[in-house]
């Protein structure tokens, strides 16, 4: 079942013009800092303003304007919200569904295609990202949001866990999308609304006057990965923000299978 | 094919509703609806657009959770995904395909899908019937109404089902494949499969079909097999010059049963009067018969109900 899921979005030109996205920008991002230079409004704590001294900046350019510009979000609610509702809109739900396979089996492999994908997103930008960061500005220890540096052994470890943080940090948006794929025929609603649940939560987030409140938004830690780039690293916020996504997947998750299993499949 | 499964089936039906009801909001889509069909029929589900009959169908494939009563298929009760869908196949409404995958890869997704081995499938009987030539390769995006429908329908038949489920097989296709569907229906039904299928088209129930049901807003009007249904004439529609007046010479032979209004003429149940006799009757009133038509259950229910809807 999730092979023959897997098979039908690796047999899909979209697949590849979304992931491809992923490998192109981090690239044009990086040709234009090595012909423009770092931007002229030197705001401190900014990794497009240290990539021109070291090429492994470059991914954590990338990934902080792929995620933060809603991008990668972007694409992985495509995966997410159109699992189901797709396949409702072409007619082709109810054939899956009148197979000997249980709804949930259907649910969980869509699921794991489109947590697969999210994932393999996230590590094109940062592969694609520290290719064109080190062949435009050389292999050189890692400059960290405090001015020092790391060395390169210290900072892939770092570059790791810093894509798979952001990958996890998709998990709850990923799993709204899949909730509301289960309960739209149209594809384009289920993403519109994983969106405007990323771009709510980060409005509301940039409100001080909310106050502790703000700490339970799903998008809230999503820039908490930047601490590993700092001397000494801040970890406390990444152990949160990984935390904070489990109660997000579970409930989104609990209500896509609920939902999922009682609906009358009428398209 | 499929012996081995066939014989397994034992006594239970291939169909059983018990008091089936489904609601939609405030509509009634299904009434109380029991039904049986054994192994082997050809069972006609037949009603007008909106009859319920969809509804009916994509419960028996657990698509739509009933609002009261239950479902069996081959003797357990209907839920979604239960083993015993392997042995079913279906055509659902109209054939639905993923449109970037060509037409072989659809087959052979919804084959796997269902955790079944491509060799099970009998995927090169389903092509030949399906006979869509290099366009199987093709993405189903490109194909025509027709080449969708006989792909639908090799997809329903792929492994060989021991129930065959078609929801208006023969709409949308031109007269020749129309027959095509007719003779693939018989031959299913030949190696002892069961088929179920609904439609809106009398003509086409009464041709393939061993057996019928009439749905009419979600409750049964009529049922049982063929011979049965179309064997006595039992009613008679007649044009009259004068209908009021036939009335009321109909009215006044003994022995007839219900008349009915079906402008420009009126039907009657002819009880145990004979047709000339009410035709010789009316001609002795003076109410000139332009015309006579001798008609069966099947015909008379499905016909009544459709004057009915009109009204």
């Amino acid at each position: 079942m999730i092979r023959v899921e897997f098979a039908k979005q690796t047999l899909r030109l979209r697949t590849y013009l979304l992931l491809g996205l992923m490998i192109v920008i981090p690239v044009i991002m990086t040709v234009a800092l090595k012909v423009g230079g770092p931007p002229s409004d030197h705001r401190h704590g900014d990794f497009l303003n240290l990539v021109t001294d070291s090429g492994l900046d470059m991914p954590l350019a990338a990934l902080g304007a792929m995620s933060g510009m809603f991008l990668l979000p972007l694409v992985v609610l495509v995966f997410a919200g159109g699992a189901i509702a797709e396949e409702a809109s072409w007619g082709s739900l109810r054939y899956l569904l009148l197979r000997p396979v249980s709804r949930g089996r259907l649910l969980l492999s869509k699921l794991a295609v489109a947590a697969v994908l999210a994932l393999v997103a996230t590590l094109l930008i940062t592969l694609s990202a520290l290719a064109a960061g080190v062949i435009a500005f050389g292999w050189h220890p890692l400059v960290t949001l405090s001015s020092t540096t790391l060395p390169q052994n210290e900072a892939l470890p770092r570059l790791v866990a810093a894509t798979l943080y952001v990958a996890w940090s998709l998990s709850g948006i990923i799993a709204f999308g899949l909730m509301l794929s289960t309960m739209t025929d149209a594809a384009l609603g289920a993403v519109s609304g994983g969106i405007g649940l990323t771009i709510v939560s980060e409005i509301l987030d940039s409100i001080p006057a909310l106050g502790g409140l703000r700490d339970v938004f799903p998008t809230h830690y999503w820039r908490a990965w930047e601490g590993l780039f700092s001397q000494p690293a801040v970890t406390g916020d990444i152990v949160h923000g990984a935390l904070l996504q489990i109660p997000y997947v579970v409930l989104f998750l609990a209500a896509a299978w609920w939902w999922f299993h009682r609906k009358d499949i009428v398209s | 094919m499929n012996e081995g499964s066939l014989l397994t089936a034992g006594d239970s039906a291939p169909i059983r509703f018990t008091r089936l009801s489904k609601r939609f909001g405030e509509t009634l889509a299904v009434d109380g609806l029991a039904l049986t069909v054994e192994r082997g029929q050809v069972f006609g589900l037949l009603g007008p657009n909106g009859a319920g009959k969809t509804t009916v169908l994509r419960i028996l494939l657990g698509l739509v959770h009933p609002t009261a009563g239950e479902a069996w298929l081959f003797g357990e009760r209907v839920r979604s995904g239960h083993p015993m869908l392997r042995r079913v196949g279906a055509l659902i409404e109209r054939p639905a395909f993923v449109p970037h995958l060509s037409g072989l890869a659809n087959l052979e997704f919804y084959w796997r899908a269902g955790g079944q081995e491509i060799s099970d499938s009998h995927i090169d009987e389903a092509l030949d019937l399906a006979r869509l030539g290099n366009a199987i390769h093709r993405k189903v995006r490109t194909y025509s109404t027709g080449m969708l429908q006989r792909l639908g329908i090799a997809q329903a038949l792929l492994g060989g089902p021991d129930l065959l489920v078609l929801d208006e097989p023969t709409v949308g296709l031109d007269p020749e494949e129309m027959r095509e569907i007719r003779n693939l229906v018989r031959d299913v039904a030949t190696r002892g499969a069961t088929v179920f299928l609904s439609s809106h088209i009398l003509a086409e129930v009464e041709q393939v079909c061993t057996h019928a049901a009439v749905l009419d807003r979600g409750h049964l009007v009529a049922v049982g097999s063929i011979s049965d249904l179309t064997g006595s004439a039992d009613s008679v529609y007649l044009e009259v010059d004068d209908a009021e007046k036939a009335i009321h010479v109909l009215e006044g032979i003994a022995g007839v049963g219900r008349l009915v209004r079906e402008t420009p003429g009126l039907s009657l149940e002819l009880g145990r009067v004979e047709r000339k006799a009410v035709v010789a009757a009316l001609v002795q009133a003076g109410v000139g018969v332009e015309t006579v038509t001798s008609r069966h259950r099947l015909e008379d229910a499905f016909l009544q109900m459709l004057e009915a809807e009109e009204r």
